[in-house]
């Protein structure tokens, strides 16, 4: 999802070529920026997030990933493959947009066991959480029509992330 | 002394007026909304452009400073009707935002937020283009989500 690479250059790849070994400074600040990424992406999540009973699973599901290899080093927020299996809305919740036509209806119950009235349609107020499910004797059918809007949360940790850099470049040209 | 709006909306309001200026010049049926939601409604078809401040970061101009220099993200949603309409409107906006822009001071009258006056207070430009990107949402999609793109900048006024 936000991928902070650094890549050597200047050496051959030669059969007697041994692996290069970043300065571990180098290594912390990208680690610390991905940190910094990871929690500003949590923050605005949570603070974009307009209803009660969340699971927070898109949350927690944010993970760092540090890749190594011979020239390079990645380190990474938000493992995709993980992403889908968890919470494969979050294209959708970062970006904004409509569910997917085939998809709006949406069968389930709201805890309580009440819709959100139908004054308030489209404004997202209502009672409880809505949690799917399939087949049962009690459903509802929640027909979403209203877009969902974009959070963002990538772009937040992108800069997260670039301020974080940023701060540790200046301090290692003041020391 | 009339309201005056913050340098965030300020900002917002320039960038939209700069580009609904350019594209009603070289584009035609172009929608420009500011927010998100309006993208959908009934009454609005495709190509439009959302654009919208999404927010803004704070440092202090040097050492024990208590001015700031801000820096502000605007994220600008294109929907287009084709793939090759999506390539060619996001590059010409890309082309007409990295010239800059006059950045306004608006206002309303006390009690009267119909009209809006605009004084020319400095030039906006582009500090950092964090992306420029097609947006994929699969095969079984609403027909505005269909060819999207998304254009992240950051901003800020000399």
């Amino acid at each position: 999802m936000i991928s902070i690479k650094v890549t050597t250059k200047g050496f051959e790849d030669t059969l007697n070529f041994l692996s290069v070994t970043l300065p571990s400074q180098i290594e912390a600040a990208m680690i610390f920026a991905a940190e910094s990424a990871k929690q500003q992406m949590q923050a605005t999540i949570k603070a974009k997030t307009r209803r009660e009973g969340a699971t927070g699973r898109l949350r927690n599901s944010l993970g760092i990933k540090v890749i190594k290899s011979r020239r390079e080093i990645e380190v990474g927020v938000g493992y995709i493959p993980d992403l889908m299996t968890i919470a494969p809305y979050w294209y959708l919740v970062n970006y904004g947009g409509l569910v997917n036509p085939k998809a709006r209806r949406v069968p389930g119950v709201f805890d309580l066991d009440t819709p959100p009235m139908s004054e308030f349609k489209g404004s997202g107020v209502g009672s409880g959480q809505f949690t799917y499910v399939r087949n049962g004797p009690v459903r509802f059918l929640m027909n979403v029509t209203s877009p969902i809007l974009p959070m963002y949360y990538i772009e937040a940790g992108f800069q997260a992330a670039v301020r974080s850099l940023q701060a540790k470049a200046a301090e290692q040209l003041l020391n | 002394m009339p309201p005056f709006f913050s340098t965030a909306r300020n900002h917002e309001l320039s960038a939209l007026d700069y580009l609904t200026t350019e594209i009603n010049v070289a584009w035609t049926g172009v929608t420009l909304v500011k927010t998100f939601a309006r993208v959908y409604d009934k009454d609005v078809d495709p190509p439009i452009v959302s654009l919208r401040l999404d927010n803004s970061a704070h440092q202090r101009r040097e050492v024990g400073s208590t001015i700031l220099v801000d820096a502000h993200n605007i994220i600008i949603d294109i929907f287009a009707r084709s793939d090759a309409q999506r390539l060619d409107l996001a590059y010409f906006i890309i082309d007409k935002l990295r010239l800059g822009w006059v950045y306004y001071q608006f206002a309303h009258a006390i009690g009267d937020n119909s009209t809006l006056t605009k004084t020319v207070l400095g030039r906006a430009t582009v500090i950092g283009w964090n992306q420029d990107t097609r947006l994929d949402f699969g095969d079984n999609v609403d027909a505005k989500d269909r060819y999207r793109h998304l254009i992240s900048i950051t901003v800020r006024h000399v």
